[in-house]
C-alpha cells in the first residue's frame, strides 16, 4: 500500500529506462490528443513569456545545455537527477526529437506517478510529521499511495479531484486512500477550507472568524462552502472497545476484525514496481508496524448522512453548534445553504448528496477557478513560483494572466490530463532556458527569463542522493529477484573488510529518509496534525549534509561502486573524476577543477589516500549547491 | 452523530515518535572530546581557513545591542495549539462556563488561578497576566502566524517573527551560537530578515543539535579539505549564477553550522552535564527539559528562546488535558523563574507564556473546548516589568473582554520595549511598504518602569 508508494521512491528503481506502465484508462486516442493539445501550449506558453519580456525589458539567458535540461527535468519530474549513463546517452544522442522523447519517457516512466503522488499528496496533507494518536503517518502514507495510483491509471484529473470530494469508507487495509484527506481535516469548516484552498485555489479560511479584510469573501462564502460537509460525518472507531451497532454508525460493511493479510496493503494498489516490491526484509517492517498500530485499535473513516446544515456561529459558540441536525432544520432562517465560492448554488433535491454536488461543480461552474489552481501548482513545481504567487490563493494575481487563462483552457482541453500541462512546460523554450543570468534579467523574479534556483524537495533531495550514490542500485538487484538479505550477505561473503558498513540497505534508507524528512519538517503538535516546511532555518540540515549518515556512508558506498565496480580494471584518473561529477552535479569538471583533483590525488599515497580524495570530492559535490538546488 | 474531531491523545506521543521517527541515537557525548579550540588550518588545496571560536566561557555578554537597564533576553513559552485560559490564567468558578476546577490564592493577593498551578502562583509576584487578550484569528495557521510575527498572515510579504525582529535588533553578530533557538516545536521563520536571523529548532532538549561531530574516520585535516573543496564548488556555482543570494545564504548557513561545530559555546545546548538538583528542579518532562536549556542559552547571550508545550487543543477532555499539560507548565515555568533569579538574570530576561487563541468558555458536547480568540489570557514573567499585578478582565462568563482590551501587536510592543528595542521603528519590506516592528500595537504602559515609554 502505501508505505510502498514510499519504498517504491527509496528503493527498486532499475536504471535502465522503466517501462510505460500506464494501461488502463489511458486510451492511447487519448493520448494523441492530450499531446497535441501540449504541444500546442508549449508555443502558447513562450508567446506569452515573450510578450512579457519585450514590456520588462528582459534579455532571456541562453539556452541550457542538453545536460542541464536533462538533470532539470529529470528532478522536476521523477525527483532524481540522472545518472551518468543516461547523461551521456542523452548528450551524445544525434535525434531531433530527443527532448520531446525523454519527457515522454519520463512521463510514462513509474516514477513519474511515484514522485508527483509524494508531491501532492505533501501538498494536500502534509507529510506525516505528525498527528495525535500517530495517525500523521497513516494519513500522509494512505494518501501518497491513492494519488500515486490514481496519477498512474491515466484517470483525468477531474474525476481524481472530484473522486477525493466525494469519497466514503475506512481508512484501513482494505479501504480508499482518499479517505485519508478527511482524515486529515476533521470537521466540515476544516474540510472545506483545505477543499477550497487546494482544488479551487481559494483562500476561505479567515472567513471563518472574520470577513476577509482586502477581497469580499464574508463569513457567509466561509459557511455556505462549509455547508457542503454538512452532513459528512467523520468517524473514528476504537476496535478494542466493542464495535457501536448502531446501523448507521459504520460506513460499508466491515468485520470489526482486521485481516492479517489485506490485498489493499499486499500490493492491490501497488503492483507496478515488480517483483522487488515484495521483498519480504523491506515489506514486513513497515507493513507490521501499521497492522499492529491498527490491531491496537484505531481506525478512522468518512461517510455521508442524510441530514445536518450549517449555520453561521456566534462568538463563543463551539465548533459542533456550527452544525444543525434537527429534523427541519433546513428551514431555520440562520440555516446558510450549500453555495460555492462563486455564488453557485446547487439545486436542491437533484439527487445528488451534498459533496456529489460540489464534485460535479469541478467541471462544471468551478471549472474556471480548478484549471487555474491546478495549472498554477503544476507550473509552480515546474518553475520554483507560481504565476499566481502564493500558489492556492488566485486573489492574489497572476503575473500571467492571459497565459494562466490559456493553460486552464488547455488543461480543459486535454481532458484535465496533468501531464499534458507538465508536457507543455517541458516543451517550451522558456523552460529550456539557461539558470545563467545576463545583464538585464539577473534581478528578474516573475518574468522567468532564465531559469530560477529552487531548493530540491525533501522527497527529491533524498531520491537524488539515493541516484546519485548508487544506493538504489541495491534495491534495483532486488527488484531482480534477490531478497536484500541475500543481497547483504553475497556482499559479505565477498570478504571484504567494512563491506557491510559500505553499503547502505534499503532499510537504512528508509530510516535515513524519514531522519531527512524530519530536518525539514517541524510539527506544530495540535489536533490538525499541522506542520511548516522549512528551507531556510537550516543549521540542522547543514549539520545533516555534512555530518549525518547519509551523506557520508552514501559517499563511501558511492566512491566503492566508482573505484571497485564502474570502473574497476580501468587506470584512468580522469575518467573517474568525471564520473564524480556526473553521478552528482550532472556535468564534467571544468579545466580548473579536474587540475584540482588531479593534484590533490597525485599528492596522495596508498590506496586510501586516493579513496579518500575521490570520497572528499563527492562528498563536497553532494554538499553543494550545485547538488542542492534544482537550476 | 455528528463531526467527531480527533483529538489530542497525549499518551500516545512517545509512541508515535517512535513509530515514524524511527531514528538512531548517536552518542552525543563523544564530540565532547572533540576539539573546540580556534585555528588557522592550511587545507589539502594549499588554502588558508580561519575557523575562529568566538565561544566564551563568560557568563553573559553584554555585546549586541543591548542597551543599559534594559532586559536583555526573551524566553517563549508556547502553548502550542490554544490554552485554556477559563482553566489556567483567569478562572471562573462561579460561572457554568468555569468548569470543575476550584482556583487558589497566589502570592499576590487577589490573584487567582487554577489548582494545576501552585509552583507558578508562589512565585506570582514575578508574573503578570493579561486577562484581556483579543484577536481575530481562530484557525491554527493564521493564529500562530499572528503570534508570532504580529501581523495576520496575507499578502506576498513574509513578516519576519519576533525573535528574528530581536535577533536583528540586539542579537550578537560575532557570536558563534544563533540569537534565536526554538525547541521542542516549530517556529517561524526571519521572512525578509535572512538566514542571519532565522532560528535554530531543536527537537528534543536531551539531544538539541545532531550530527556536531564530524564523519566517522574523517580527521580534522580531511574534514577542512572537504569544507575547502565545497567553498570551491560553491563559490564556482554562486559566482556563475550572478552572485546568487541563495547560493550565498547556503554558504552562510554552512559556515555558521561549521563554527557551532568547532566553537565550545554549544556546551549551552548541552544539558547533560547540569547538577542532579537543577535537573530535578525542572521536572523529566520534555518541556521541563527545554525550560532548563532555556535557560542555559540566556546565560550563553542567546536573545531569544521558545519553549514549546503542544497538547493543548483541547476539543475533547479539556479538563483531563489541561490538568496534565499544566503540571508541565507549573514545574517547568516556575523552575525557570526560580533559577533565573538565583543566577541574577530575571531582572534581565523577559518570560511570556501564551498559545495562539484561547478556548471557549462555552464547553462542548465532548466535554472540550474550541477554538476561542475574542477573550483570552497571556503571561509575561521577569524582564524588570512590573509584575505581580492582573491587567485587564473578562466579562463574568468569559465571552468577551471587559476592560483595557489588549491585542497581540500590544503584547509584542510591551516586550520591545522592555529590550530596549523601538516599537514603532520600521523596517522596508521587499516590495517596498514600510512594516512596523509591531503592527501599530501600543505597549502595555502598567506593565513598563516609566524610563521604557518616556518618548
Amino acid at each position: 500500500m502505501a508505505i510502498l508508494a514510499i519504498l517504491a521512491a527509496v528503493v527498486a528503481w532499475p536504471h535502465a529506462a522503466p517501462e510505460p506502465v500506464l494501461a488502463g484508462n489511458d486510451d492511447p486516442a487519448d493520448r494523441t490528443r492530450a499531446n497535441d493539445v501540449s504541444t500546442a501550449l508549449a508555443g502558447e506558453i513562450d508567446r506569452h513569456i515573450r510578450a512579457q519580456w519585450a514590456k520588462a525589458g528582459l534579455k532571456p539567458s541562453d539556452a541550457a545545455t542538453d545536460a542541464e535540461w536533462l538533470r532539470r527535468l529529470r528532478i522536476d519530474l521523477t525527483g532524481t537527477v540522472p545518472t551518468p549513463d543516461e547523461i551521456i546517452a542523452f548528450v551524445k544522442s544525434k535525434s531531433a526529437n530527443k527532448r520531446v522523447e525523454k519527457i515522454d519517457e519520463l512521463l510514462a516512466s513509474e516514477e513519474w506517478p511515484v514522485h508527483w503522488g509524494s508531491q501532492l499528496s505533501a501538498a494536500f496533507v502534509g507529510r506525516g510529521s505528525t498527528g495525535q494518536d500517530g495517525r500523521g503517518a497513516f494519513i500522509s502514507a494512505f494518501m501518497i499511495d491513492w494519488f500515486v495510483n490514481e496519477l498512474a491509471s491515466g484517470r483525468g484529473y477531474d474525476e481524481v479531484m472530484g473522486e477525493l470530494i466525494r469519497t466514503e469508507g475506512w481508512m484501513d487495509e482494505e479501504g480508499n486512500g482518499s479517505v485519508a484527506f478527511y482524515v486529515r481535516y476533521p470537521g466540515a469548516a476544516e474540510v472545506s477550507g483545505a477543499i477550497s484552498r487546494l482544488v479551487f485555489g481559494t483562500q476561505i479560511q479567515c472567513a471563518q472568524c472574520h470577513d476577509h479584510p482586502y477581497t469580499d469573501t464574508t463569513q457567509k462564502d466561509f459557511f455556505g462552502m462549509a455547508g457542503f460537509f454538512a452532513r459528512t460525518q467523520q468517524r473514528r472507531v476504537n476496535l478494542k472497545k466493542k464495535p457501536n451497532k448502531k446501523p448507521d454508525a459504520k460506513p460499508g460493511e466491515k468485520p470489526a476484525e482486521m485481516p492479517r493479510r489485506g490485498g489493499y496493503m499486499d500490493g492491490g494498489g501497488m503492483q507496478r514496481p515488480g517483483p522487488g516490491m515484495d521483498g519480504e526484509d523491506i515489506r514486513g517492517m513497515m507493513l507490521d508496524r501499521i497492522r499492529q498500530r491498527m490491531r491496537e485499535g484505531r481506525r478512522w473513516g468518512v461517510q455521508e448522512t442524510r441530514s445536518g446544515e450549517i449555520r453561521i456561529p456566534k462568538p463563543g459558540d463551539t465548533d459542533r453548534e456550527m452544525i444543525v441536525r434537527t429534523p427541519n432544520a433546513v428551514f431555520r432562517p440562520d440555516v446558510i445553504d450549500p453555495t460555492f465560492i462563486d455564488g453557485t448554488m446547487p439545486k436542491r433535491k437533484s439527487g445528488k448528496n451534498r459533496r456529489d454536488q460540489l464534485a460535479s461543480l469541478i467541471s462544471a461552474e468551478g471549472s474556471e477557478l480548478f484549471s487555474k489552481a491546478q495549472v498554477n501548482r503544476i507550473w509552480a513545481a515546474m518553475f520554483g513560483r507560481g504565476i499566481v504567487d502564493p500558489i492556492d490563493d488566485l486573489e492574489a494575481g497572476a503575473t500571467h494572466p492571459e497565459l494562466l487563462a490559456t493553460l486552464a483552457k488547455g488543461f480543459e482541453d486535454s481532458g484535465y490530463d496533468l501531464r499534458s500541462i507538465i508536457r507543455a512546460i517541458a516543451l517550451s523554450d522558456t523552460y529550456a532556458l539557461s539558470s545563467v543570468p545576463n545583464e538585464s534579467n539577473a534581478g528578474d523574479a516573475e518574468h522567468y527569463a532564465r531559469s530560477y534556483l529552487r531548493p530540491l524537495p525533501p522527497e527529491a533531495l533524498f531520491g537524488s542522493l539515493m541516484r546519485a550514490t548508487g544506493v538504489d542500485e541495491v534495491a534495483a538487484g532486488e527488484a531482480a529477484g534477490t531478497t536484500v538479505r541475500e543481497q547483504l550477505r553475497k556482499r559479505r561473503q565477498k570478504g571484504k573488510r567494512g563491506a557491510r558498513r559500505k553499503t547502505l540497505n534499503p532499510r537504512d534508507a528508509i530510516r535515513m529518509r524519514l531522519q531527512l524528512l524530519q530536518r525539514f519538517i517541524y510539527a506544530f503538535d495540535d489536533d490538525e496534525g499541522l506542520e511548516a516546511l522549512d528551507y531556510e532555518s537550516s543549521i540542522p540540515q547543514a549539520l545533516m549534509f555534512l555530518n549525518g549518515e547519509l551523506t557520508n556512508r552514501g559517499v563511501e558506498a558511492g566512491i566503492a561502486q566508482v573505484l571497485e565496480e564502474a570502473l574497476a580494471g580501468r587506470n584512468d584518473d580522469e575518467a573517474r573524476i568525471q564520473h564524480v561529477f556526473l553521478r552528482s552535479v550532472g556535468r564534467l569538471p571544468e579545466k580548473a577543477e579536474m587540475r584540482q583533483v588531479t593534484k590533490m590525488l597525485k599528492s596522495a599515497e596508498g590506496d586510501d589516500a586516493r579513496r579518500q580524495v575521490f570520497e572528499d570530492v563527492f562528498w563536497a559535490l553532494l554538499n553543494s549547491s550545485e547538488f542542492f538546488f534544482n537550476h | 452523530m455528528t463531526n467527531e474531531r480527533d483529538c489530542s491523545c497525549d499518551d500516545h506521543a512517545n509512541e508515535r515518535q517512535s513509530l515514524i521517527f524511527d531514528a538512531s541515537r548517536r552518542d552525543f557525548m563523544r564530540m565532547a572530546a572533540l576539539g573546540s579550540i580556534g585555528f588557522l588550518a592550511t587545507n589539502g588545496l594549499g588554502m588558508t581557513m580561519a575557523f575562529g571560536d568566538e565561544g566564551t566561557k563568560t557568563a553573559r555578554k553584554g555585546g549586541g545591542g543591548a542597551a543599559a537597564g534594559k532586559a536583555k533576553s526573551l524566553v517563549v513559552l508556547y502553548m502550542s495549539g490554544g490554552m485554556s485560559q477559563l482553566d489556567t490564567w483567569d478562572p471562573k468558578p462561579d460561572h457554568k462556563n468555569g468548569g470543575p476546577y476550584v482556583p487558589i490564592e497566589t502570592a499576590v493577593s487577589g490573584m487567582r488561578i487554577s489548582p494545576h498551578l501552585p509552583g507558578v502562583a508562589k512565585v506570582a509576584n514575578d508574573i503578570a497576566i493579561i486577562r484581556s487578550m483579543t484577536s481575530k484569528e481562530g484557525n491554527h495557521d493564521r493564529a500562530r502566524y499572528l503570534l508570532h510575527t504580529g501581523y495576520p498572515p496575507g499578502g506576498a510579504v513574509k513578516h519576519p517573527s519576533l525573535g528574528s525582529v530581536i535577533s536583528n535588533e540586539i542579537g550578537d553578530p560575532d557570536s558563534p551560537l544563533p540569537s534565536y533557538c526554538s525547541i521542542g516545536g516549530a517556529a517561524y521563520g526571519s521572512g525578509f530578515l535572512g538566514v542571519r536571523h532565522a532560528p535554530l529548532i531543536m527537537r528534543n532538549p536531551q539531544k538539541p543539535v545532531d550530527d556536531l561531530a564530524t564523519p566517522d574516520g574523517v580527521t580534522e585535516k580531511r574534514y577542512d579539505r572537504r569544507l575547502a573543496l565545497l567553498k570551491m564548488f560553491g563559490d564556482r556555482f554562486g559566482k556563475s549564477r550572478g552572485d546568487s543570494e541563495l547560493v550565498a545564504d547556503r554558504q552562510k548557513v554552512t559556515d555558521r553550522a561549521v563554527r557551532l561545530m568547532r566553537s565550545e559555546a554549544r556546551s549551552a545546548f548541552d544539558i547533560s552535564g547540569e547538577p542532579a538538583k537543577r535537573l530535578a528542579a525542572y521536572g523529566q518532562s520534555k518541556f521541563g527539559q527545554g525550560c532548563l536549556l532555556a535557560a542555559k542559552a540566556v546565560e550563553q547571550g542567546i536573545r531569544v528562546i521558545e519553549v514549546t508545550l503542544g497538547g493543548w487543543d483541547t476539543h475533547r477532555e479539556n479538563f483531563e488535558k489541561v490538568a496534565s499539560n499544566s503540571q508541565q507548565l507549573d514545574r517547568g515555568m516556575s523552575a525557570l523563574i526560580a533559577d533565573l533569579r538565583d543566577r541574577g538574570l530575571l531582572e534581565s530576561t523577559v518570560i511570556m507564556c501564551m498559545g495562539e487563541f484561547g478556548r471557549t468558555p462555552r464547553i462542548n458536547a465532548n466535554g472540550g473546548r474550541d477554538h476561542f480568540p475574542r477573550a483570552w489570557s497571556a503571561v509575561l514573567a521577569g524582564g524588570g516589568l512590573k509584575t505581580g499585578q492582573v491587567i485587564g478582565a473578562t466579562s463574568p462568563d468569559g465571552m468577551a473582554p471587559a476592560e483595557r482590551p489588549v491585542g497581540v501587536p500590544d503584547l509584542m510592543a510591551t516586550v520591545l520595549a522592555r529590550l530596549g528595542i523601538d516599537w514603532e521603528k520600521e523596517y522596508i519590506s521587499p516590495n517596498g511598504r514600510p512594516l512596523q516592528l509591531s503592527d501599530k500595537g501600543k505597549p502595555v504602559a502598567e506593565l513598563l518602569p516609566a524610563t521604557d515609554i518616556a518618548d
